[in-house]
């Protein structure tokens, strides 16, 4: 009987150090964005930059600016986080409204998730995984996106 | 018998519990003190049709008086980009003016406006750090470019060409606010620079000023950067109301001084404390339980100040909330006499107004109440209520 248990729990360790497990930031990443538009891939995009409406305004000012000089570049997938539509409808050209790498978080799952609370963020991919988020804040706001910039 | 030990401590827990819901009604309590001579009384409203692209928020409103019983109000569209004008008296758009993002009349995003004439106005584009001269065709006559070859850092700050901090121009000089390109939570930000002064003549500009000294002892989160100032154009002096500062402070252009005065809001009832874990993980919270202090506005007809005060909500532990919350807070407006003596507070109806858009007319104070959590919200429809000056 303990053999039959030993060798149960030996299997089951084996199966688990087997399987190579995401980075939790993508795996939250991917449930998140799933829930949004489950037709979007993570694997398409480089960095993702997320800008919620309200916070620090001088960081969302710059990166809604961030977000309309760059809304060709389909190697970054841009999303808001506001409730609807007459909080960021005036915040962004109209054609920018029909490209595939911008989606609204109409349900604040950003925050929900805790990726999100009063400052703009990025992730970008480690080993073909999302795994590190920086706030955009004052302080870095320029440096994070010439960085951005120059990787896609 | 474990019963019987655990019924001590229940009722101690519960007894505590008590206390501190009571500490937290009482601190949020404001009422009519027994000093108030004067109080704002709603009046009426008036709306101002927007087109579909025009946001019920926008960073800049300003009134323009034309001539003798007429005014417009002009109302920046930030992203179209656009000035729209209303006749004040029967709130029809008299006329627009398109800005340009792109090409020789480029003005970048706009964020506020100065209006010389409505063939001379200066736009202001915060994140490109750009002042632009236009014509009433919204052709650029002269840009101002305020960050040299120089990157954002720490000796540079974005301007704040706000409805609650509008540009001034003095002897061919436009004042600004700033906010310093720092990290706002290390105690070092308050050290920044908050104001600017653009030479129009030959286009230098330097930075002065700081936060008040009550900043200096801690981080106080990223709602508490913003402030407020009044231009008192006949004393040619700048009056601000900063977010954590119990005293407002008159700095007189003419000798470069600067004065405090006591103008604290009645509910207030200890110190406020600085964050205890500066980040942005717990500024949302703390934001919320905070009281901001926000515009002030000088009422020339009147001859009164008014400081708007945000403040704080209510919240369990186990509840999280978000930053739509804001809208949530309690708003209240002290008013000065011209003395800065505080003469009266008058609470507003929770939900209904926006401390960050008003405009000033002979008839009274405007706020607008496209509150998000108001019922009575017009999608395109900018509303404002009219608030009188009356004594108690």
């Amino acid at each position: 009987m303990f053999k039959f248990y030993n060798s149960y729990i030996i299997l089951i360790l084996l199966g688990v150090s087997c399987t190579s497990r995401l980075p939790e930031t993508h795996e939250k990443l991917v449930e998140v964005i799933g829930k949004l538009n489950d037709d979007l891939s993570l694997n398409n995009f480089s960095t993702i930059v997320v800008l919620p409406v309200q916070g620090c305004s001088p960081c969302i000012e710059r990166t809604i600016n961030f977000i309309e000089n760059n809304k060709m570049n389909t190697e970054v997938l841009f999303i808001v986080v506001a409730k609807n539509k007459r909080e960021w409808g005036h915040l962004f050209s109209s054609e920018l409204f029909k490209n595939s790498n911008f989606l609204i978080d109409d349900q604040l799952l950003f925050m929900d998730y805790d990726f999100v609370q009063l400052f703009p963020v990025y992730f970008s991919k480690k080993n073909g995984y999302f795994s590190e988020k920086v706030e955009i804040n004052g302080s870095n706001v320029q440096d994070v996106f010439e960085k951005i910039s120059t990787q896609n | 018998m474990r019963k019987v030990k655990l019924l001590p401590i229940v009722l101690l827990f519960i007894s505590l519990s008590s206390c501190i819901t009571k500490h937290e009604e009482k601190k949020e309590t404001l009422s009519e003190s027994a000093n108030d001579s004067v109080k704002l009384v709603e009046s009426h409203d008036v709306f101002f049709e927007l087109d579909k692209e025009t946001s019920l928020k926008t960073s800049f409103i300003t009134i323009l008086e034309k001539e003798k019983d007429s005014s417009i109000l002009v109302y920046l569209n930030e992203q179209k980009p656009a000035i729209y004008f209303y006749d004040i008296n029967n709130q029809k758009l008299l006329n627009q003016i398109l800005l340009h993002k792109e090409g020789p009349n480029a003005v970048g995003t706009p964020t506020g406006l100065f209006i010389q004439s409505m063939d001379s106005i200066y736009v202001i584009s915060s994140s490109y750090y750009r002042v632009t001269l236009i014509n009433g065709l919204g052709e650029a006559i002269r840009t101002y470019r305020l960050l040299g070859d120089d990157k954002p850092n720490v000796n540079t700050g974005m301007l704040r060409p706000f409805t609650i901090s509008p540009p001034v121009v003095i002897d061919k000089k436009m004042y600004f606010n700033v906010a310093p390109d720092r990290d706002v939570y290390d105690k070092s930000y308050y050290n920044g620079n908050v104001n600017l002064v653009l030479n129009l003549n030959n286009g230098d500009f330097e930075y002065f000023n700081s936060y008040p000294k009550e900043f200096n002892d801690g981080v106080w989160g990223v709602a508490a950067v913003n402030f407020s100032s009044a231009f008192v154009k006949h004393k040619n002096q700048f009056v601000y109301s900063f977010s954590i500062s119990d005293s407002i402070y008159v700095f007189d252009v003419d000798n470069k001084k600067i004065k405090g005065y006591l103008s604290k809001t009645s509910s207030l009832t200890a110190p406020q404390e600085p964050m205890r874990k500066p980040s942005n993980q717990y500024d949302l919270r703390y934001a919320l339980q905070a009281t901001y202090y926000d515009g002030i506005i000088y009422d020339k007809y009147r001859e009164v100040y008014y400081r708007f005060v945000r403040h704080p909500l209510s919240l369990q532990e186990d509840e999280s909330p978000n930053f739509y919350d804001f809208h949530r807070k309690p708003i209240s407006v002290i008013i000065l006499d011209r003395k800065f003596n505080k003469i009266g507070e008058t609470k507003l109806k929770n939900n209904t107004y926006q401390s960050f858009m008003y405009f000033l007319s002979k008839d009274g104070l405007y706020i607008s109440n496209s509150n998000p959590n108001n019922p009575d919200v017009k999608e395109d429809k900018a509303g404002f209520t009219c608030f009188k000056l009356e004594e108690i």
